[in-house]
């Protein structure tokens, strides 16, 4: 267990920082590819504003923003890097994750409005962001407005039954995209996953031995112990016996196959 | 259409009966025709060649693991409580079933530990829940088979000798050692191989070639024997003819969504404690009295969850990335220290870092009080200025970077009082779901496995969140038993005989985990293959029941 800072220094050395290398890869910034320190970014309540494509874009920020430091590179990524727009690009989103158990049950016309195609559903999305940003600053879009007022708004709309089904989709989006690894890996990186063995195979570990720079171990080959001894495997296993309970509890309970009696 | 045998459902009650009874009709005298009708598609691209599965590809199937939602979709079907699930504020039950060739294999962990001896034993009303032919003893030959068949093996904590997929994982460890920390033991757990421990990203779905699944054993085996499989095809009702039945449904292959309907003589119903149920429902007028599919009035009632009952937690930073929640390994330990005593076992697995973020909002739901139990006994996480934390923005994002890397999920099963029900749904299609309410046993059962999880938290110096039940009572569950439960014959508190058959309806069998009368304690895919495999020889040999060749006759 007392290796794990260890392996936490390896991988941020092996991935470059990984958690910063994933949101600047993204965003193709290089100047964060070089390693910005977590110390050096700023709020996101403060980050220089970054012009949003749409409302949708902007609201997704607030639900997940990107962080930036000073200079305004990416030194976390959000919402966007995670791709949340090939997220809301998924056919009939709404039904689907409804399905699948992503979201809550949602009122039925709510659902029949927005289970529609991809570009629908952003245009209905938009509609109702702006609608939403109306009634606070007439004639300003969401993403035009401060991202004080914006959090505002949308700690409002959660709280508000009528409203609270969009954001509440939009926020599943984030999260799907951030945290779901489908079109990327960035979001699990910035929460501390080492990145996907191959993400076009979707391998988050192969189940294979590795070495830990990242080679794939031919077991019948080579000397697995010895790989062990050294410290050059990176092995989901620990091939060892955890410490045994005093007075062996399992006894009396388990079969000599492993079943309970 | 006539088939001299249907089977609807192909998971582990109908691969098992497809695969023997398939075999068996072949060395008959008189051939008869085998045609098992599954409502999802062909994931293994070689069982149906008309399945609208989408194209095969170079892994040799159709759904190798997507990153895409869609993929959750075609193997796996959510059923929900109309009243209010997902914190709504009142007692509901979810229930995730697998769906297409192969059933619940699809989405299952390939844990396969036979049923305790107690599970059989079980009483109610001073009647023992299931028929005098069942018990452990009884079952051992047949659990062998199926072990034989599905390569179950028991896991080891070390051995330099065999491959890394047969060996616990270090999260297991881990657990092994929180457990060990509070006086109870973890072990090795004991799987279905697929020859490869990688699941791939569980968040959308498993590896599909990696894992071990019906499309590779069973339900080739009935293939080879010659038995017809029909993918994409929904049943709607059964009903009886003058010699046998007649099932109608609706094929999508195709495109299209074709009206069908099959003649048998011999119906064995295998849909899941969901899916048969749900038929039967739909076709109870259709028998009328005299051959009445529910006598006792039990059709869809006391359905069992098994005991499912999950809760998440963080471990300390010691662990940090040692629960390797991102590596979709199977479950590969489980601690049995409190079965005796309370009737539940614990199992730790992979934690989703996305169904966290989403399905606990604020995500992180405290014990109101650590010795609190039943619903509301929790409350949300605050921040510094005592407000509940916020489950979106900058403040969230930041919460789950700390969380992610030493988040660990546990769940217990436990032999729970079977508070579930079944309905036919109010919209009109499909079932509905409920768990009205926790019966004091269960809910003891509950309450000591959640206070035996909290306390390996902690060992580990971590926290422990709790789940929906504990906030609002929705009970959540990969695992229902029940809904069309055996019974003695004599007793009648059934719908079907300690051979799967109906009541009053000969050669009209449940083969399923609707069977299952009661709840195992253990992962129930085993078991459900195990009573199987004894229907199935039991058939075939006419032992204490009219043999399968007599009734085809």
């Amino acid at each position: 267990m007392t290796g794990s800072l260890t392996r936490r220094q390896a991988l941020e050395a092996l991935f470059g920082l990984g958690l910063l290398a994933a949101g600047c890869a993204a965003a193709g910034d290089d100047q964060a590819a070089k390693g910005l320190k977590m110390a050096e970014q700023v709020p996101g309540g403060e980050a220089p504003t970054t012009p949003h494509a749409d409302d949708v874009a902007a609201l997704c920020d607030v639900l997940l923003p990107t962080e930036r430091d000073r200079t305004g590179a990416i030194v976390s990524p959000g919402a966007a890097e995670a791709n949340v727009d090939g997220v809301l690009r998924i056919q009939d989103f709404v039904a689907l994750a409804i399905a699948q158990g992503l979201l809550p049950p949602l009122p039925d016309s709510f659902v029949a409005r927005f289970s529609v195609a991809a570009e629908g559903f952003r245009a209905a999305a938009n509609a109702e962001l702006a609608a939403l940003a109306s009634r606070h600053r007439p004639l300003t879009a969401f993403r035009d407005l401060s991202r004080a007022l914006q959090e505002t708004i949308v700690r409002d709309a959660f709280e508000d039954d009528a409203q609270k089904p969009l954001l509440v989709v939009l926020r599943a989006a984030t999260m799907l995209a951030y945290l779901g690894a489908v079109t990327n890996d960035v979001g699990l990186r910035a929460v501390g996953f080492p990145p996907f063995e191959s993400f076009a195979d979707g391998l988050a570990v192969s189940g294979y031995p590795r070495t830990k720079s990242g080679r794939l171990v031919d077991a019948t080959k080579e000397d697995l112990a010895a790989l062990a001894r050294e410290g050059d495997l990176d092995d989901y296993t620990y091939n060892r016996a955890p410490a045994a309970t005093p007075g062996d509890p399992l006894a009396t309970i388990l079969d000599a196959a492993g079943d309970l009696l | 259409m006539f088939q001299d045998i249907v089977i609807i459902g192909s998971g582990f009650g109908g691969a098992v009966m497809a695969a023997r009874l398939g075999a068996h009709v072949k060395t008959l005298p008189k051939k008869a025709s085998v045609l098992v009708l599954e409502k999802g598609w062909d994931g293994s691209g070689q069982l149906d060649p008309r399945s609208d599965g989408g194209p095969v590809n170079a892994q040799g199937n159709r759904y190798r693991h997507d990153l895409g939602p869609d993929y959750t979709s075609k193997v796996s079907q959510l059923f929900t409580d109309p009243r209010g699930t997902y914190r709504r504020g009142v007692p509901s039950m979810n229930i995730i079933a697998g769906k297409g060739f192969g059933g619940g294999s699809n989405v299952y962990d390939g844990v396969s530990l036979r049923a305790p001896t107690e599970s059989f034993e079980q009483l109610r009303d001073g009647r023992r829940l299931w028929p005098a032919f069942y018990s452990r003893a009884a079952l051992n030959p047949y659990y062998a088979t199926v072990e034989q068949r599905l390569g179950v093996r028991r896991l080891a904590w070390t051995d330099q000798q065999v491959p890394h997929s047969q060996l616990a994982t270090k999260r297991d460890y881990v657990f092994a050692e929180g457990c060990r920390r509070i006086g109870a033991a973890a072990a090795p757990l004991k799987l279905a191989d697929g020859g490869d421990a990688n699941e791939g990203w569980w968040n959308q779905g498993q590896r599909f070639e990696g894992r071990q699944n019906l499309t590779k054993n069973y339900l080739l085996d009935a293939q080879a024997a010659g038995v017809l499989m029909w993918s994409g095809c929904e049943i709607e009702s059964v009903a009886p003819t003058k010699d046998g039945y007649v099932v109608k449904g609706s094929d999508r292959r195709g495109g299209g969504k074709v009206p069908f309907e099959v003649e048998c003589r011999v119906l064995v119903m295998a849909g899941g404690a969901v899916g048969s149920t749900g038929v039967l429902l739909r076709s109870v007028d259709a028998f009328g009295d005299a051959r009445s599919l529910d006598p006792a009035n039990l059709l869809g009632k006391q359905v069992s969850a098994n005991g499912d009952y999950g809760v998440t937690g963080s471990v300390g930073k010691d662990y940090e990335l040692e629960v390797e929640a991102h590596k979709g390994k199977p479950m590969s330990s489980f601690c049995p220290t409190f079965f005796a005593e309370h009737k539940f076992v614990l199992i730790p697995f992979y934690a989703a870092p996305l169904y966290l973020s989403l399905n606990q909002p604020s995500t992180l739901l405290r014990p109101a009080d650590p010795a609190a139990v039943g619903r509301a006994s929790t409350v949300p996480a605050k921040d510094g200025a005592g407000e509940a934390q916020r489950d979106w923005g900058l403040a969230y994002k930041q919460r789950l970077a700390t969380f992610g890397s030493r988040m660990l999920t546990m769940g217990c099963l436990a032999i729970d009082q079977c508070e579930g029900e079944i309905t036919l749904a109010r919209s009109g299609t499909g079932c509905d779901v409920s768990w009205r309410e926790t019966s004091a046993l269960t809910e003891q059962r509950w309450s000591a496995a959640c206070n035996a999880m909290r306390r390996i938290y902690e060992a580990l110096g971590g926290e422990m969140y709790l789940d929906d039940y504990r906030k609002d009572g929705t009970v959540n569950t990969a695992h229902p038993l029940g809904g069309a439960r055996m019974t003695e014959r004599t007793e009648g508190a059934g719908l079907v005989d300690a051979f799967g058959e109906s009541l009053r309806n000969r050669s009209l069998f449940v083969v399923d985990a609707s069977a299952i009368p009661a709840a195992l304690g253990v992962n129930p895919s085993l078991t459900i293959a195990a009573v199987a495999e004894s229907i199935a020889d039991r058939l075939i040999h006419g032992a204490g029941t009219e043999p399968l060749a007599a009734r085809l006759a």
